[in-house]
């Protein structure tokens, strides 16, 4: 630095500067949205990512359990198991624009990645309803088995898994025509899916049995891991080499080799964990603690917990809650 | 008479193996005690004598044999005073985090998939011990409303809460008034 010239360290100086404030505006632009169901208070929190801290607290129905995020529809959709109900909220102004009379008990939700159809689980009545993004009135539904909870679809949009929590199995559905194509039995009461990137393969988060099921659905072969006391959800990470599941009742989180099926860490994380999201942008797992009313937060990079934000009352976030 | 049969009619039910509602709820309550940590915890970890603090409590037998899974676990069965039993199964005791977890497997208490811990920590004030202990369960009733009395969220919780305070009181009698 000493030997440059007076207008090569000014160039230098410059560029320093321009480049900082595009990385910032990356920040500003890669900080994702994280929506948070508090069942106590009948509200969703809206966490910024890259701030760590809730922008706004949203009032929606009663017992708000289940989240399903669109970032083309620049919707949120929240299930409220005990109005019956799906509040319908606008990214853009973070508001509930609309609600969506189930009735029943909806919890489990997701949307096909293709964003036209958001498929609903009814806990009580055992059945999947199938609504059209365009027109919440065009629905179709179908009845699997008992106290379906957890879906995911597959990335083409074709195919849908239900936990089935009660019959101990996973129901594949064909989403062209709402019809059961099989049933995959796994550990005792499944409640939390989670497919990889590319959906080769299926992760079955098993209550009962302490166990994540890791399902090939070429071959339908079946391994299962170990993990913490009553297991709820789990996600993968981007890069498909990870997976986390959140264990309710050791208040922990175990993080797996997918590779080898072993458990790398357990990390310790706020009272009675539920949902988990990956955000690839921050390199960060969040992680709804219930008992604690708060998400606390992962660094992927370290596997240590890195933090905690306060939230509302029994935090759930059942689904995919990133946006 | 009618309150007799129901809480019979919720004794026979096979509490472990029912379906749940949808939205756990959660009783969570605190007590501050004039005692060391040492000898509340003493108390606490002794899961076959609650009887001793317990005031809920009139009578309580254990057992050793084998869960769902097949693991050897201690069970208790607990007389209660306001009628009935209740079997409980020890999840475990620490006694490096002073924490004891332990689960309700079937009787009379209206809940269903009851996990709870007991935990002890010094302070606030010197020489003092603080209990938490925390409830998270669902109600007994498992399809769609209407739910009937006896069975919804709030018999649930006041069933937890009344149980939590009294047990609570009686810690803290039973630690402040021995040796």
């Amino acid at each position: 630095m000493m030997f440059m010239k007076k207008r090569t360290l000014l160039y230098v100086l410059m560029l320093h500067l321009l480049l900082s404030a595009c990385a910032q505006n990356d920040i500003s632009r890669i900080a994702n949205l994280a929506y948070i169901t508090n069942q106590g208070d009948n509200t969703v929190s809206v966490i910024d990512i890259g701030q760590a801290k809730v922008m706004h607290t949203v009032k929606v129905g009663k017992a708000p359990v289940g989240v399903a995020v669109s970032r083309a529809l620049h919707r949120v959709f929240i299930t409220n198991v005990e109005s019956s109900d799906i509040s319908v909220i606008d990214t853009n102004t973070n508001k509930v624009v609309e609600t969506i009379n189930t009735g029943d008990s909806p919890v489990g939700i997701a949307i096909a990645p293709n964003n036209k159809t958001l498929y609903v689980a009814d806990w009580y009545s055992d059945r999947i309803l199938a609504i059209d993004t365009t027109n919440y009135n065009a629905r179709r539904e179908v009845v699997v088995t008992k106290a379906p909870a957890g879906l995911v679809v597959s990335p083409d949009s074709k195919t849908l898994y239900v936990a089935a929590r009660d019959s101990n199995e996973i129901v594949v559905i064909d989403a062209a025509t709402l019809t059961i194509t099989k049933r995959i039995e796994v550990g005792k009461h499944p409640f939390g899916l989670a497919l990889s990137k590319d959906g080769s393969a299926l992760y079955s988060v098993n209550v009962y049995a302490n166990s994540v099921s890791i399902i090939n659905i070429k071959t339908w072969l079946q391994s299962k891991i170990k993990v913490g006391e009553h297991p709820y959800c789990a996600v993968t990470s981007s890069d498909n080499k990870t997976l986390y599941v959140t264990n309710t009742q050791d208040d922990t989180v175990s993080i797996i080799d997918l590779n080898t099926q072993k458990t790398i860490t357990t990390v310790e994380v706020g009272m009675t964990p539920e949902g988990i999201s990956y955000d690839a942008a921050s390199k960060l797992v969040l992680v709804a603690s219930w008992g604690e009313n708060k998400v606390s937060i992962i660094d992927v990079t370290t596997n240590k917990l890195k933090g905690h934000i306060k939230t509302g009352d029994k935090s759930r976030a059942f689904g995919q809650f990133i946006l | 008479m009618k309150k007799f049969l129901a809480l019979l009619a919720l004794a026979i039910l096979p509490l472990s193996a029912m379906a749940h509602g949808p939205s756990p709820q959660k009783v969570e309550k605190t007590v501050t005690i004039k005692a060391s940590p040492a000898k509340v915890w003493a108390l606490i970890k002794d899961f076959g004598n609650m009887q001793a603090w317990n005031p809920n409590i009139t009578a309580e037998k254990t057992e050793q044999k084998k869960d769902d899974n097949g693991d050897m676990q201690t069970f208790a069965t607990l007389t209660l005073k306001s009628g009935g039993e209740i079997v409980e199964m020890l999840r475990g005791a620490d006694d490096a985090t002073m924490k004891m977890r332990y689960e309700i497997d079937g009787g009379v208490a209206p809940v269903a998939d009851y996990n709870s811990f007991m935990q002890v920590a010094a302070g606030p004030g010197a020489g003092e011990t603080t209990v938490t202990w925390v409830g998270r369960f669902y109600r007994t009733y498992k399809l769609n409303p209407p739910i009937p009395p006896g069975q919804d969220d709030e018999t649930a919780v006041k069933f937890v809460t009344d149980f939590f305070d009294a047990g609570l009181a009686g810690l803290k009698k039973a630690a402040e008034n021995s040796k």
